[in-house]
């Protein structure tokens, strides 16, 4: 369990998967927020100050080899404050994989399972995902490959396909835009890259620890991509006027297949099925990680059997919160917060430990 | 402590009567067992003892070859004026004609070596036992496979003899790297197991990991390679196999100049191959001698059959119990209407049909060939035919286990496809309690088993799990590189030529 | 081998495995088979004094005679009352989800409030069928529904096949309810065939044009044509363009036609001008005549056909402006994405701009061919 390495290109496929499920849960955010289709000019600005934060974080952990962001700040700041920032890590994480967890079954039920209780889906797919937490950073890795290969692209082809009909007009007016709504939806963009919290504790666990600054950059180029890819996507299917109202875009674009005499009913339920391998995938690389935080938070020496402590605790969560859709108007801080909580403490070892590094220097 | 077992302490005596005695201990009630005392020399005054199995050794060989020498021995006199050592070397070097032979000094050995189908003779006053090779039973003639016919390609396969599969391997790789490695497994069977690998390209991680579980083997007796096989793979509760086995010699050369360790066992014509990953089984060493084109082709078609042998009736399931809009319109209208009268639902239509489709497969096995296979078909027909006039079942499940029966005879490895039709009946399962759903979870369990499971360190859904760091060995996935570009070994393996034929 | 604790901890695992599966297995609540659904093929939805009349067609399954179908009528409020009645009144469980067509009576298309309240449950629903496509009777939605077609008993199947027919001949532009969803959610407009009685069938050749969820009125055949060729000219055509020249008369068909459009807003004042050349072909004329062969002739044919095109368009516009007061044009959007800033100046007095627009057509003709006669 704590010997097990993972390469590179691994470490990417965990980053780009665990993203993407984010982007499409904060989607109908970046979409309402702005008052017209230039949402990508958001998704840039939150690149590129993702892109800048990652330089002296990549430098700093490269120098704490095998050591996550977590166990640098035990290094650097008093017990107090790393506990803290332990406690916050877990915290942020059992929320972001309960949100995720519930958002999904209540697509599964939506579309698939009416009348099926959300409890059972909830627990059928936590019980499927703690299957594959225990099993180590190694298994999961090889799953994030297989689940890009074999669920994530096609996924992604089946959006493309269901836009065959659309008006690529829909992307204008790009000019003027509105630059208040740009401003105010960045931290929800940068929260939707949420590979980069997963990041600070992946990089500790691959072989070529060398190559992660490389990763890391090719993560935020390939992620904000495909975000801004799947912005348009909608953007062009719908129009901004119709998008603002959608609660699950991907979903919607699935559904919505207009081409005459297209024999297949239910391209959603297509789509959803490889969606679930996604999600599941995104779910257990997030459990795994809270296992991390867990064990490096009390140091304990075995990560593997939090797991079974995070299942009722993932499960109640996911039961008790409302749905997305009921969250929306109210998350807008907790938004802001979060985001700059984990653009900042990162930034704030590095300072920290190059301070130190400094004085221990003179 | 019985003679059995105190046999490895017994050294050979120099007084032939002795070994004898124990020997006819040893072998009391074994009527197969022949003793043959002779007295050799030109007066006839030297006394050797013969001990071999009848039946297990080419008779006329001994004869003609030590026997006879023996007996027209030119250097007579030398003969019968030396003894012990002066003796034994003398009778090595000049009196006997056969090219394998060898010298035993406990009579554990003797035993081993009669009962592997040598012949050992015993000469008095020498305190060592010559073991002179002579094995000849009755061979079964090299035939091609039955399970791995092929249309293009080589008809040998091989048979029980481990020596003769090695030879058939050898006549394709050449290579004086070609090493075999003999060891002897199961304590009453003292099976013989030869490990084959090519020095240079082997992993040398695997191969020792190999050698180490091959002799942590404790068992009695192993006759058949499948035992080697459950003994030695990494998950033995696994629906997977982790190790590859074929009947053919081509397949197992092949292997050979991946980097992989074949494993050859006495008395059994498959060999195994080692290691074995999710990949190697839906290759088949036809698609190598077909043209590129159509090979990538009848690739790609075995990759659509593994999700329908899995899937198909899972999703009919599915689809008729939880999903009817997947449908289009007119198929569900028609679907709806041939089920109208069905008492069954969907799921034990599935799990039926699926149930008698085993059975007919495993009559058939049972059947001798030329009426065996027609047989199946009948039964498939009628079975399937009456069963939809009699209102039990709709023609669309016969369809669908048919379909998938069809694609599990598309996946080339036997026992991969046999893991593969296990696992629809869980598919089958799940897919009734939730729908597409249920299928997906399904899949997700399974993903993680494959994500977990290994071949000897090797992960088995490689080079999946790393289709960047390994891209060059994706080009031999779902389609077959060219043969001038199927110059590098498989990455997995981390051989250490690059370059090879 | 185990330690305590190891046998102890596998118990739990086994009892805790058992349990789930137990409380997982009580029952597969979504487990309906296909046979036991009754399925919805075409429900038409007219007002009545106190709610909505909903009649509905089911298709019979038996085997080998699923030509033969239900129908039946019931007075609802809205779709759910309607289900829930129908569940209690048949052995089977009543689905939309293989839901072909929703007929919407002109009386209910003519009632905003009634319309919204009925989109709305349609969009919210998830199980409903999301290629479902609409039309609106002429007349009573239950005569449609009733109409026995000799050729297509279904007329769920029917009305859905021709829908998607017209769609892709490029004949109608909206032909699913998602799409006309799409159209009164970005532009407040929209098109929606129109369905009548055809002696012993139907025919859908008429649109009905849709303002605010609310039918104002509906436009003929050549109309919508017209309307078309502005909507979507790569995919248009004009067909039969039957005009008189010196006394002959002249069959036409515009099969390509490229279009551009220059948009202008001035403070209130907003000129679109559409300049299209048409690409056609002589369809019929008559046989011995020589005159296709006069390049003065083939003027004349070109000059008699424009102004023919063009009489058709200038009505539809007029229509559309001072009868309808509706853009189907999509002008607004144009508007919307090119001219934002000038847009938003007028976006809450659109209509009165619409209405007193200069649009203007100018056509130009290619006779690309005037077909061989031996």
């Amino acid at each position: 369990m704590f010997e097990q390495k993972i390469t590179p290109y691994q470490n990417l496929s965990i980053l780009i998967l665990v993203s993407f499920a984010f982007q499409s849960i904060l989607m109908p955010l970046l979409l309402s927020e702005i008052d017209g289709p230039v949402g990508w000019m958001t998704i840039i600005i939150a690149a590129v100050v993702l892109y800048f934060a990652l330089k002296p974080i990549n430098k700093m952990m490269l120098k704490y080899k095998d050591n996550s962001v977590l166990s640098i700040i035990n290094k650097i700041f008093p017990k107090f404050l790393s506990r803290l920032t332990g406690i916050y890590y877990i915290v942020m994480f059992l929320t972001a994989n309960s949100i995720l967890m519930k958002d999904f079954a209540e697509q599964i039920k939506l579309m698939m399972l009416f009348r099926t209780p959300l409890g059972t889906i909830i627990i059928l797919i936590l019980l499927t995902a703690s299957y594959a937490t225990k099993k180590g950073i190694k298994t999961i890795a090889n799953i994030a490959s297989i689940a890009v290969l074999i669920a994530f692209i096609p996924y992604l082809l089946i959006i493309i396909f269901s836009t065959y009909y659309a008006d690529y007009s829909n992307v204008f007016p790009i000019y003027p835009f509105d630059v208040t709504g740009v401003v105010r939806s960045v931290p929800g963009s940068i929260l939707g890259f949420f590979g980069f919290s997963i990041l600070l504790f992946s990089n500790s666990k691959v072989t070529v620890q060398e190559n992660n600054r490389l990763i890391s950059r090719k993560f935020i180029i390939i992620s904000s991509i495909l975000y801004i890819a799947c912005y348009l996507l909608i953007i062009v299917k719908f129009g901004i006027k119709e998008s603002v109202h959608l609660v699950w875009p991907f979903i919607s674009v699935m559904k919505y297949v207009n081409i005459p005499g297209f024999f297949f009913e239910s391209t959603e339920i297509v789509g959803l099925c490889f969606q679930i391998i996604v999600t599941f995938s995104c779910i257990c690389i997030i459990a795994y990680f809270t296992n991390m935080a867990m064990q490096e938070t009390f140091n304990t020496r075995e990560n593997g059997y939090f797991v079974f402590i995070q299942i009722p605790i993932l499960y109640i969560m996911a039961v008790v919160l409302p749905g997305m859709y009921m969250m929306f108007p109210y998350i807008q801080w907790p938004i802001i917060v979060l985001s700059s909580l984990n653009l900042l403490i990162p930034l704030i070892a590095t300072l920290v430990d190059a301070k130190s590094k400094k004085a221990k220097s003179n | 402590m019985s003679i059995y077992e105190d046999l490895a302490n017994i050294k050979v005596d120099a007084d032939l009567k002795k070994n004898e005695t124990v020997l006819k201990e040893v072998f009391r009630d074994a009527n197969d067992i022949v003793f043959r005392n002779m007295k050799v020399g030109q007066n006839k005054k030297l006394k050797i003892l013969l001990f071999y199995v009848d039946g297990m050794t080419t008779k006329d060989s001994i004869s003609e070859y030590a026997v006879q020498t023996l007996m027209e021995s030119i250097n007579l006199e030398n003969l019968e004026k030396s003894n012990g050592i002066e003796l034994e070397n003398k009778v090595l070097q000049t009196n006997i004609a056969i090219t394998e032979l060898g010298v035993l000094q406990t009579l554990q050995e003797c035993v081993d070596k009669a009962l592997s189908g040598e012949t050992i003779l015993f000469i008095d006053t020498c305190s060592k036992a010559i073991w002179l090779s002579s094995r000849g039973w009755q061979l079964r003639g090299i035939q091609e496979p039955a399970a791995e016919t092929l249309i293009r390609g080589a008809r040998d396969g091989f048979i029980e003899t481990m020596k003769i599969n090695i030879t058939l391997i050898r006549r394709r790789i050449r290579d004086p790297k070609l090493k075999v490695k003999y060891m002897q497994v199961g304590t009453r069977s003292k099976t013989d197991l030869a490990l084959m690998y090519i020095e240079d390209i082997v992993n040398k991680t695997v191969l020792e990991e190999v050698e180490k579980r091959i002799k942590n083997i404790d068992i009695e007796a192993v006759l058949e390679s499948s035992y080697i096989e459950e003994l030695i793979e990494d998950d033995v509760y696994s629906p997977f196999p982790q190790v590859e086995n074929t009947e053919r010699p081509d397949a197992a050369a092949s292997a050979l100049l991946e980097g992989r360790v074949v494993i050859a066992v006495d008395n059994t014509p498959t060999v195994l191959m080692a290691p074995a990953t999710f990949v190697s089984f839906m290759q088949s060493s036809e698609d190598y001698y077909e043209r590129w084109m159509l090979a990538c082709l009848i690739r790609m078609i075995r990759y659509i059959a593994l999700p329908i042998v899995m899937l198909l009736p899972a999703i009919y399931v599915a689809v008729a119990q939880f999903h009817p809009n997947m449908l289009p319109t007119q198929l569900a209208l028609y679907v709806a209407a041939s089920r109208a009268n069905v008492p069954f639902p969907p799921y034990f239509e599935a799990l039926l049909m699926e149930l008698v489709m085993e059975l007919v497969r495993e009559a058939s096995l049972r059947i001798t060939t030329p009426v065996g296979s027609t047989i199946g078909l009948v039964s498939g027909l009628v079975i399937g035919s009456a069963s939809v006039e009699a209102g039990l079942i709709t023609p669309i499940a016969v369809i669908i286990v048919a379909l998938t029966a069809l694609a599990s005879f598309a996946i080339p490895s036997y026992n991969f496809s046999t893991s593969l039709r296990m696992i629809r009946f869980g598919f089958i399962m799940l897919s009734s309690f939730f729908g597409l759903f249920g299928i997906s979870i399904g899949l997700c369990i399974l993903i993680i088993h494959l994500c977990t499971l290994k071949s000897f360190g090797v992960p088995y859904l490689t080079p999946m799990t790393h289709f960047i760091e390994r891209r060059s060995d994706l080009k031999d996935t779902i389609i077959r590189p060219k043969i001038k570009t199927l110059v590098r070994k498989p990455k997995y393996l981390q051989v250490e030529k690059e370059k090879g034929k | 081998m185990f330690t305590d604790i190891e046998v102890q901890m596998k118990n739990i695992k086994t009892i805790i495995i058992i349990i789930i599966t137990s409380i997982l297995l009580t029952g597969c609540w979504d487990s309906v088979e296909i046979n036991k659904r009754e399925y919805i093929f075409a429900v038409g939805i007219d007002k009545n004094d106190k709610a909505l009349t909903f009649t509905s067609e089911i298709p019979k399954i038996n085997e080998g005679s699923e030509e033969q179908r239900l129908v039946y009528t019931k007075d609802s409020e809205n779709f759910s009352d309607f289900y829930a009645t129908s569940y209690l009144h048949s052995e089977k469980a009543i689905s939309d989800r293989l839901m072909q067509v929703i007929v919407l009576g002109e009386d209910v298309a003519r009632d905003s409030e009634t319309v919204k309240r009925i989109f709305d449950e349609i969009q919210r629903s998830p199980q409903m069928n999301r290629r479902v496509k609409i039309c609106i009777a002429k007349g009573k939605a239950q005569d449609i529904i009733n109409t026995e077609i000799p050729s297509n008993p279904i007329v769920g199947r029917f009305l859905s096949e021709m829908l998607i027919k017209l769609k892709r001949e490029n004949y109608q532009d909206v032909y699913t309810f998602d799409e006309a969803i799409l159209n009164l959610g970005k532009t407040g407009n929209t098109m929606i065939p129109v369905v009548e009685i055809n002696e012993k069938s139907l025919k859908v050749e008429r649109a009905g044009v849709f303002k605010e969820y609310e039918l104002k009125g509906f436009l003929e055949p050549d109309e919508v044509a017209a309307v078309m060729v502005v909507l979507n000219p790569n995919k248009a055509k004009i067909r039969n363009v039957n005009i008189m020249v010196e006394g002959t008369n002249v069959s036409l068909g515009v099969v390509d036609i490229i279009m551009t459009t220059d948009m202008y807003l001035g403070g209130d004042k907003l000129t679109v001008d559409y300049y299209a050349t048409l690409n056609s072909y002589i369809d019929s004329f008559i046989i011995g005549s020589n005159k296709l062969e006069d390049q003065s002739y083939l003027n004349k044919i070109k000059e008699e056909a424009i102004k023919s095109i063009l009489a058709v368009s200038e009505s539809t516009l007029y229509k559309l402006q001072h009868v309808y007061k509706t853009d189907l044009l999509k002008i607004k959007e144009g508007l919307f994405k090119y001219h934002k800033q000038d847009y938003e100046k007028i976006s809450d007095k659109y209509d009165e701009v619409f209405e007193a627009a200069d649009i203007n057509i100018h056509l130009d003709m290619v006779i690309k061919s005037t077909g061989l006669v031996k």
